[in-house]
């Protein structure tokens, strides 16, 4: 799926698609390696969430969101509430012993498979293990998927 | 062979070497160890001056090789030659219209393929380039291997693997030097044919324009179609598609085809340390303890381990003092060598060691590459202030000096938040004040003297984010700068790069302590010596005495306000002023010191570092603002908001203390 680079979650890589940033700042982001087709991974975010570190071309760059959100990049992996309706994979839980408590207790767990079969702005209704649970908006985002292809 | 040389002094070097040495540009991405390099190169013989015009930071050096004297400049680190910041311009400028005889590009062994995107750019602009590969003995130790013969044949050019760590190559490089100095080389890689015939294109009609003559059309056709905004301008013409993207993608796509035979990477198991540190260094919480403790560290280092050699030359400046006194039979000129040079200038030169280790303290940061980590850590902070980590660098760089901190805003594109923090630099708490810190904590604290110091730190911090703020709101709406920054492998510095670094910023307060310095002492002497040899009825005692009343309601004495006004020469000089005027060195519990302790109370005293830290800047710094700000108005506008402030927050000092104590 097509997000935007600040959307990539930690630890994993994406191809940039898209680079929309101002033309005195793209001069400068081809000069790092932020080209078309080129592999660029999330190693970590600052403590206050932003910036964020980004590995390409074997040097470490960070990046403000303001501009990360401008380059747009194809990754199999993003966080549940950027999911559409279909079928994906938990790849990873992002978050403290209680949260991943609190997943594994509605059946998430790195490896399970899901269907999100309703995206609301406020969360997303997903169907696991045939349960229908609802997924608030703020522990999507702290759930890493996977797309499955279509069948 | 570097050291066998003898130091020149700057002036020297020009007049050593005459015209026909050949020039040399050191060019390459911030952080791959050009500096280094530079020094490796250059030993000693060099010099920091500014580039002209604008004031980034222009390191020039000598290097003398077979029959020819090379005279060896080191560009703005940049990753492209773009126009977009003042660091990329300086450096594209520099190789347009200066056109050195020779370009080095340096490149970093551990990331060679980013790298040479800018060696790429060099080689369309011009020929005579030899490409240096560094930190050769880093990629040895990760297993990378390159072919440099195999790069060589492929590009055409010279490339000579260099550590300027271990001194690997720099043989090699110098002979490398020599070798195009007499020969020269120019070559062409060619753009995919599509792009290859727009250029052609474009440059034919680029031919027929007689005022572009001195221009390689080649290059300004490359440059209108990446829609490069001064050659747009230069050439007039606007061929309508922006094809940068493409050209971008081309170049990488040549980089991958040379580094296919010439270059082999392996696991880069080098990185683990890197990313264990950087986990401890930038994580949620620990990175921000981990900054924190740094900070203070750095401050407690400079405070503590300067103190025996402190005590060392006071003491030996009160001998000499002592000893000039009792030799010289002549009253006045005996006061004028003891108490006017010999106590004035000793006060300051007390005060080099702890300089000396702040300078030194900031240079490990710099070279083992914490600071941008630091900076990535406050980004958010400062973010909120509508500025950038890139800005806190500045203001840290503020701590040594504030004109090199306004000096070092050229790294800020964004013109808006380099004004910003050009005005509030003044407010960080420099090198300079300390002196003045310590000598009244001393007096006055005791034992919490230097929480006393550690707190206008603090405060001095607090203000400058505020100020920071309030002059975004009040003068400006805009977004602060894109923060687009590397994070540098952490990487161990060498002992010559960082005695470089240290002396070459010290130095700078030693000149002070010399001559300004010097020349403020005798004149405040002068001031307080004459017309009846009475300090008390002196001229000085006149001209503070008038101005006294107006900061009575501050508690200060007639003599702090004489001191404020002689610290416009530059801050320490209050130290020496203050020494001159209560008749005494600055040796801590003296009796002129004693003196100042019975007149005012501590509120007073901490009131009055308040007012130090806070009221108009040295002359130096005025100067730096008007240059680097372009306009008096915004000296004016930084001086009187931090005369205003500084005023009203010495005098609530006094009142809320007066009410504890």
């Amino acid at each position: 799926m097509k997000i935007t680079l600040s959307q990539l979650p930690v630890g994993v890589d994406g191809t940039i698609v898209e680079i929309n940033a101002p033309h005195e700042l793209r001069e400068r982001l081809y000069g790092m390696g932020f080209i078309k087709g080129q592999r660029v991974k999330t190693i970590r975010r600052a403590p206050l969430r932003d910036p964020v570190v980004y590995l390409i071309k074997g040097s470490e760059i960070s990046l403000r969101e303001e501009l990360s959100s401008k380059i747009v990049i194809e990754s199999r992996f993003f966080s549940l509430d950027l999911a559409i309706p279909g079928e994906y994979v938990v790849d990873s839980l992002v978050g403290g012993r209680r949260f991943l408590e609190k997943m594994r207790f509605i059946g998430i767990s790195k490896g399970s498979r899901i269907r999100v079969v309703k995206s609301l702005s406020r969360g997303k209704y997903i169907r696991i293990n045939n349960n229908d649970v609802f997924i608030p908006y703020r522990q999507a985002m702290r759930i890493v998927v996977e797309e499955l292809p279509n069948e | 062979m570097s050291n066998s040389h003898s130091y020149n002094k700057a002036e020297e070097i020009g007049t050593v070497v005459p015209s026909k040495y050949t020039s040399v540009a050191l060019l390459g991405n911030p952080n791959v160890g050009k500096t280094s390099l530079f020094n490796a190169l250059t030993g000693a013989r060099q010099y920091v001056a500014n580039w002209p015009g604008v004031t980034i930071e222009k390191r020039v050096g000598t290097m003398f090789y077979g029959d020819r004297a090379f005279r060896i400049i080191d560009l703005p680190g940049t990753y492209t030659l773009g126009a977009t910041s003042i660091d990329e311009k300086v450096a594209r400028d520099y190789l347009i219209y200066e056109s050195p005889d020779l370009v080095v590009v340096v490149t970093d062994a551990m990331n060679l393929e980013r790298s040479l995107y800018l060696l790429l750019q060099v080689l369309e602009l011009r020929g005579n380039v030899i490409l240096a590969i560094n930190s050769i003995d880093e990629a040895k130790k990760a297993g990378i291997k390159i072919d440099s013969k195999e790069l060589s044949k492929h590009l055409g050019i010279p490339v000579v693997l260099t550590s300027a760590f271990t001194g690997e190559g720099i043989g090699n490089l110098k002979e490398a030097m020599l070798k195009i100095s007499r020969s020269g080389i120019h070559v062409h890689y060619l753009f995919p044919e599509r792009i290859e015939k727009l250029i052609s294109k474009l440059s034919s009609s680029l031919k027929l324009k007689k005022e572009l003559e001195n221009f390689d059309t080649r290059w300004l056709s490359i440059k209108l179609l990446e829609r490069d905004e001064e050659v747009l301008k230069l050439t007039g013409i606007d061929p309508g598609a922006d094809y940068s993207a493409d050209i971008a993608n081309s170049r990488y796509e040549f980089i991958k085809e040379l580094l296919k035979d010439s270059y082999r990477d392996s696991e880069k198991h080098y990185w683990d340390l890197n990313t264990a540190i950087d986990h401890v260094v930038t994580h949620k919480y620990l990175g921000i303890l981990v900054f924190f403790a740094i900070m203070y560290l750095v401050f407690q280092v400079t405070y503590s381990f300067a103190e025996p050699f402190t005590t060392l030359i006071e003491m030996g400046f009160n001998a000499l003092g002592a000893f000039v006194d009792k030799s010289v039979p002549i009253p006045w000129l005996a006061s004028l060598l003891s108490d006017g040079v010999i106590g004035g200038v000793g006060a300051v030169i007390t005060f080099v060691p702890s300089i000396f280790i702040l300078f030194l303290s900031l240079g490990i940061l710099e070279e083992t590459g914490y600071l941008p980590r630091a900076a990535f850590v406050i980004d958010r902070v400062m973010y909120s202030m509508k500025l950038s980590g890139r800005s806190f660098m500045s203001m840290l760089l503020g701590f040594g000096c504030n004109v090199s901190s306004i000096m070092s805003t050229r790294t800020i594109s964004e013109p808006q938040e380099r004004i910003v923090t050009i005005l509030v630099s003044p407010f960080i708490s420099c090198s300079a004040r300390l002196p003045v810190y310590i000598m009244i904590s001393s007096v006055f604290f005791g034992k919490a003297a230097g929480l006393a110091i550690f707190s206008l730190y603090v405060f001095s911090v607090l203000f400058t984010f505020a100020s920071a703020l309030l002059f975004n709101k009040l003068l400006f709406k805009g977004k602060p700068s894109p923060m687009i920054m590397e994070l540098p492998r952490y990487r161990k510095p060498t002992i010559r790069s960082l005695m470089l670094y240290t002396w070459n910023r010290g130095k700078h307060f030693l000149e002070k302590a010399g001559t300004i310095i010097l020349a403020a002492s005798i004149v405040i002497w002068v001031l307080s010596y004459f017309p009846t040899g009475n300090i008390l009825t002196s001229f000085a005692s006149i001209l503070g005495k008038s101005l006294e009343p107006l900061f009575r309601p501050l508690g200060f004495t007639w003599q702090m306000v004489t001191a404020l006004i002689f610290g416009g020469a530059a801050k320490e000089v209050i130290v020496s002023s203050l020494s001159t005027l209560y008749g005494a060195s600055s040796l801590p519990g003296n009796p002129g010191l004693a003196t100042l302790a019975s007149q005012i109370t501590p509120p007073v005293a901490f009131g009055f570092l308040i007012f130090v830290l806070l009221y108009f800047p040295c002359f130096a710094t005025i100067a730096a603002i008007k240059n680097e700000s372009g306009s008096w108005k915004y000296v004016w506008i930084t001086v009187l908001y931090g005369l205003g402030i500084a005023y009203l927050l010495a005098l609530i000092t006094r009142l809320i203390g007066g009410a504890f104590l």
